[in-house]
C-alpha cells in the first residue's frame, strides 16, 4: 500500500512540479506571481477536451494545437496586461492576475458550464503488476513525461543561447539588457513556456481528477510548492512539487482524510519554520 | 484658531449623527428585498474595510478575510445556540474578542513573513478554517451546514430584515467612524509609513512588528464582526458561502479605491450591484464580468471609483 | 569611577560584518564626541553605508560593540535605536512617497505621542491636543528648513533637492541628539550644497545635535567637519582633523590620489 501511494505521490508531484516551475519561470522574468496560472491550465485542458472529445481530433494532433494555444495565451496576457503593470506595485500585479483568472474561469463556464467532465487517458490500460506493486500506466506515463519535459527545459536553459540569455535576465535585468539580451522577447518567452507547462500538467491531471472549472485551484498549492522549494528557484519548485505530492498521497494513511486538503499548507509552515527561505532559497538583503 | 478647530470637530460629529438618522429613512423607501441587499453590501464593506487597512495602509497582503469571516459567523452562531440567554451585543463583542485572539495567534507566526509568503500563509490558514469547519461535524453540521440563531435579547428575537438592517447599519457606521479616526491619527500614519517603506519607518522609531500585528488584529476583528452579522442576515451557515468569497474582497477594494476610507463601501456597492445588472443575461459568465472589471480598474483607474469621483469633483469646481 | 570627562555620543569598537564571505567591515572603531560634526569618507564600496546601517540597527554586527551616549545598542532593533534619539537620512531617498510632506514629518513624531489605540478610535480631546502639539513642532522644523510651502504637497510631486530637505526634516522631527546623514550633498548643485553646509552647521550650533555624515563632496567635508575617518575596503585607514587626513599619505594613495582631479572640480 505504502509503495503504491508513493508512486501515486510521484505522479501527483509531477503535476505540481510542472505547474510550479511554470509559475517560477514567469516570476523570474517579469516579477509577477501569476495567480491565474491554474486557470491557464484549466482552460487549456478544456480546449484539449473540445478538440479530442467534442470534435474527435486524435490526441496526437490535438496536443500541438493545445500547447500552441496555451503559449499564445501566455504571450497575450504578458503583452497586454502584465507589461503595463510591471513597474507598478505588487498588489496591482496580484490583483491583475487574479482578474485574468476570473476572466478565464468565466470564459470556461460560459462555454462548457461548471459541470464535471471525464477526460480520456493519454496512457490507457488497467493496473500493471511490477514486482508485486500495482501501478497504472497513467502514473508511469505522467512521471516519465514530466521527466522528459524537465530535461528538455534544463537543456534549453543551459545549452542554448536563448536559455542562457534568459538565465542572465533573471540574475540581473539591467546587465542583461546592456549585454544585448532582448528583454521584452524574454518576458513573452517565459509566459509562453509557463503556459505550455500548465497545459501539459492539465492534460496529464484531468484523466485522474476529472475536468472542471474548479481545477484552477491548483494555483495555490503550486505556489506553496514553489515557496517550499525556495521561491524563485526552478529546481526548488521541482523539489517542492514532489515533496507536496508525496506527502499528500502518503499522509492520508495516518490522518483523517478530511484533513488531506491542508497537508501542503502544514508542510509549508514546517519548512518555513525550519528554513525561512525555503529549501534552496537564499536570503536577500534589502539595500537602503 | 482653536475655536475654529473645535467647531470643525463638532460639525464632523454632527455628520455622523445625521448618518444614524439616515438609517431610519431606508426602511421607509426600500422594499424588504433591497434592505436585505443593502445590509449585505454593508457587511461586505465591513470585511473589505479590514482588508483595506491591511493592504491599503499597511502592505500586509492577506488572503485570510474569508476564513476569518467564517470563523466569526460560526463562533457567533454556536455561542448564541449554546448560550441562548446572551444578548446579541454581547455575542458580537465576544466574537470580536475571539477574532482578535485568532488574529494574534495566526498573525504572530505569519507576520515574520513578507509579500507572497505572507499572502500564502494567510491563505493556508484561511483554507484550514474551512477544512476544520467541515471536520468538526458535531459542532458545525459539517457540509450540510447549520442553522444560525437570529439576534436576540432575553428571548426577544429581532429576526426580520428591517431589524437586522438597523443592527448592521449602526455597527457599520460605528466601524466607519472608528476607522476614519484611526486613519487620521498616529497609528494610521505609522501604518502608511510602513506601507511606503519598512526600513525608513523603523528608523523613525516605529515598531514594525507591533504595528503590523495591530493591523492584522484589526483586519481579523472586522472580518469576524462581518461574519456574525452575515449569520444574522442569512440565518443559515455553510462553509462554502465563505470559501467562494475568496477573491470578492479584492474586487471590492480595487473598484472602490484601495487605501481610502470610503473605498470599501463604494466597492461593495459596485460588487453587489454587478449581479443585479448583469445577472439575467450573463449569469453563466459572472466571473468573466468580474475579471474584466478587476483588470479594467487595475490598469486604467488604479485609484478606483473614489479617485474618479475626486477627479470629477475637482473638474466641476474648476468649471464653476 | 568614570575617568572620562564626557561620554562619547557614539562609539564603535571593532565592528565587523560580512556578506556572503566578503568582509564589508573589518573591525572598525571610532568615537564621536557630543556636538561634533564628524565625517566618514572613503572610495565607493569602502563600507560607509554599511557602517550607517549597522549603527542604525538595520544590519546586525558580526563582531564588536556600538555605544550610543554610553548605552550599548549593538543588538537593538532600528526602532529602539531611533527612540533613544538617533535620526538618519538615506543614500537613495527613502521618503514615505504616498504621503504629504507634513505627514512624512508627523510620522517621525510617532515616538513623541503616546495616545492609546482606543482613544484614537473615538477621537478624544487628548488625541487632538497631542496631534496639535506634534503639528506645531513639525511646523517649526518645516520653517527651519524652509519647506513650509510644500506642507500639503505629496512628496512624489516635488523636486529632488526639496525631497532631500524633507528627508532631513523627517529625521529632525524625531528630535534626535545624533543625526546620521548619508551623502546629503549628492545630486545637489553648488548653491544648494552651500546652503546645505549652512544648514548642517545650524543643526549643530543652534539645535545642539551631533552630526555624523558620509559625503563625497570633499570641499564640503573639509570645510564643515571637526574630524574625519577614512574607510577603505572595510578598514579605518586614517582618522583626525581635516588637515591631518588630507596630509596622510595612505589617504592620498587610497582615495584622494586617484580622485584628486575629480575632487577639485
Amino acid at each position: 500500500m505504502f509503495v503504491e501511494l508513493f508512486i501515486d505521490g510521484l505522479s501527483v508531484g509531477s503535476i505540481y512540479a510542472l505547474v510550479s516551475v511554470g509559475l517560477v519561470l514567469v516570476f523570474q522574468s517579469t516579477r509577477a506571481l501569476n495567480f491565474s496560472h491554474g486557470d491557464f491550465m484549466m482552460i487549456s485542458t478544456f480546449v484539449a477536451y473540445a478538440l479530442v472529445v467534442q470534435f474527435g481530433v486524435p490526441f496526437l494532433f490535438a496536443i500541438p494545437v493545445v500547447l500552441g494555444f496555451s503559449a499564445l495565451l501566455g504571450v497575450v496576457v504578458e503583452r497586454f496586461v502584465i507589461r503595463r503593470l510591471m513597474s507598478g506595485s505588487m498588489p496591482a500585479i496580484i490583483m491583475a492576475t487574479l482578474g485574468i483568472g476570473y476572466m478565464l474561469q468565466g470564459t470556461a463556464s460560459t462555454i462548457w458550464t461548471d459541470d464535471i467532465f471525464a477526460f480520456p487517458r493519454l496512457f490507457p490500460g488497467r493496473f500493471v503488476n511490477i514486482a508485486g506493486v500495482r501501478v497504472t500506466p497513467q502514473s508511469i506515463g505522467v512521471v516519465v513525461t514530466t521527466i522528459l519535459v524537465m530535461a528538455t527545459l534544463h537543456l534549453f536553459l543551459t545549452r542554448t543561447k536563448l536559455g542562457t540569455g534568459f538565465r542572465a535576465l533573471t540574475q540581473n535585468r539591467t546587465a542583461a539588457a546592456l549585454m544585448g539580451v532582448p528583454i521584452t522577447r524574454m518576458y513573452a518567452l517565459a509566459w509562453a513556456i509557463g503556459g505550455v507547462l500548465a497545459a501539459i500538467a492539465g492534460v496529464l491531471l484531468a484523466p485522474t481528477l476529472f475536468l472542471s472549472t474548479g481545477m484552477s485551484e491548483i494555483t495555490f498549492t503550486a505556489i506553496m510548492c514553489a515557496i517550499i522549494g525556495g521561491f524563485g528557484k526552478i529546481y526548488g519548485a521541482i523539489i517542492g512539487g514532489y515533496l507536496v505530492g508525496i506527502f499528500s498521497s502518503i499522509l492520508p494513511l495516518y490522518i483523517p482524510s478530511d484533513l488531506q486538503a491542508i497537508i501542503p499548507f502544514v508542510l509549508l509552515m514546517v519548512v518555513l519554520f525550519i528554513r525561512p527561505t525555503g529549501i534552496l532559497g537564499v536570503k536577500t538583503i534589502k539595500k537602503v | 484658531m482653536y475655536r475654529e478647530r473645535e467647531r470643525r470637530v463638532w460639525t464632523g460629529k454632527l455628520w455622523w449623527l445625521a448618518g444614524v438618522a439616515v438609517a431610519f429613512v431606508f426602511p421607509l423607501i426600500l422594499s424588504q428585498y433591497y434592505l436585505f441587499v443593502l445590509a449585505n453590501i454593508i457587511i461586505m464593506a465591513i470585511v473589505a474595510q479590514g482588508l483595506n487597512t491591511m493592504i491599503g495602509w499597511g502592505a500586509v497582503f492577506s488572503f485570510g478575510q474569508p476564513g476569518f469571516m467564517a470563523f466569526g459567523a460560526y463562533f457567533g452562531a454556536i455561542l448564541a445556540r449554546e448560550l441562548p440567554f446572551l444578548p446579541f451585543p454581547i455575542v458580537i463583542i465576544l466574537t470580536a474578542i475571539a477574532s482578535a485572539l485568532l488574529g494574534l495567534l495566526i498573525g504572530y507566526p505569519c507576520l515574520r513573513l513578507r509579500g507572497f509568503f505572507l499572502a500564502m500563509a494567510t491563505f493556508g490558514f484561511s483554507s484550514s478554517i474551512f477544512v476544520l469547519i467541515n471536520f468538526l461535524r458535531s459542532l458545525t453540521g459539517g457540509n450540510e451546514g447549520m442553522y444560525a440563531p437570529p439576534p436576540a435579547i432575553g428571548g426577544i428575537s429581532f429576526a426580520n430584515t428591517t431589524n437586522i438592517f438597523f443592527i448592521v447599519f449602526l455597527i457599520g457606521l460605528l466601524i466607519q467612524f472608528g476607522v476614519s479616526n484611526i486613519n487620521r491619527s498616529r497609528t494610521g500614519r505609522a501604518w502608511r509609513a510602513i506601507r511606503d517603506g519598512e526600513i525608513p519607518a523603523a528608523s523613525m522609531g516605529i515598531n514594525i512588528a507591533k504595528e503590523k500585528i495591530k493591523l492584522f488584529i484589526l483586519g481579523s476583528v472586522l472580518a469576524g464582526v462581518g461574519g456574525v452579522l452575515y449569520s444574522y442576515l442569512i440565518g443559515y451557515l455553510q462553509s462554502d458561502f465563505f470559501s467562494i468569497m475568496g477573491l470578492s474582497f479584492f474586487l471590492i477594494l480595487v473598484s472602490g479605491g484601495i487605501g481610502t476610507v470610503w473605498g470599501p463601501i463604494i466597492g461593495s456597492f459596485i460588487f453587489m450591484m454587478i449581479p443585479q445588472v448583469f445577472g439575467g443575461m450573463f449569469s453563466q459568465s459572472m466571473n468573466l464580468v468580474y475579471g474584466v472589471i478587476l483588470i479594467g480598474f487595475v490598469s486604467l483607474a488604479p485609484g478606483g471609483v473614489y479617485q474618479i469621483l475626486g477627479k470629477l469633483q475637482s473638474v466641476v469646481r474648476r468649471g464653476v | 569611577m568614570d575617568m572620562q570627562p564626557t561620554v562619547p555620543a557614539l562609539q564603535l569598537s571593532g565592528v565587523a560584518i560580512s556578506f556572503g564571505g566578503i568582509k564589508a567591515l573589518d573591525g572598525i572603531s571610532l568615537d564621536v564626541n557630543p556636538k561634533e560634526i564628524y565625517a566618514i569618507i572613503g572610495p565607493n564600496g569602502a563600507g560607509k553605508t554599511t557602517a550607517f546601517n549597522i549603527i542604525g540597527g538595520v544590519y546586525q554586527a558580526k563582531a564588536g560593540r556600538i555605544f550610543f551616549n554610553g548605552a550599548d545598542i549593538t543588538r537593538l532593533q532600528p526602532h529602539a535605536i531611533a527612540r533613544l534619539g538617533m535620526g538618519r537620512t538615506f543614500q537613495n531617498l527613502e521618503l514615505f512617497s504616498r504621503m504629504t510632506v507634513k505627514e512624512n514629518l508627523m510620522a517621525a513624531k510617532h515616538i513623541h505621542t503616546r495616545t492609546r489605540f482606543w482613544s484614537e478610535i473615538v477621537g478624544t480631546r487628548g488625541v487632538r491636543s497631542e496631534e496639535e502639539q506634534a503639528a506645531e513642532d513639525v511646523q517649526n522644523i518645516m520653517s527651519f528648513l524652509d519647506i513650509e510651502k510644500y506642507a500639503d504637497a505629496s512628496v512624489e510631486d516635488l523636486g529632488f533637492p526639496v525631497q532631500k530637505r524633507i528627508e532631513l526634516g523627517r529625521a529632525l522631527a524625531l528630535r534626535p541628539s545624533l543625526i546620521l546623514l548619508d551623502e546629503p550633498a549628492a545630486g545637489l548643485n553648488f548653491v544648494e550644497t552651500r546652503d546645505l553646509s549652512e544648514t548642517i552647521m545650524a543643526i549643530r550650533n543652534d539645535l545642539g545635535l551631533t552630526v555624523l555624515l558620509i559625503e563625497h563632496d570633499m570641499s564640503m567635508v573639509m570645510s564643515i567637519s571637526d574630524r574625519i575617518t577614512v574607510l577603505d575596503h572595510g578598514e579605518v585607514i586614517a582618522c583626525g582633523a581635516p588637515e591631518e587626513v588630507q596630509a596622510n599619505p595612505k589617504v592620498i594613495e587610497a582615495y584622494l590620489g586617484k580622485r584628486r582631479s575629480y575632487a577639485e572640480t
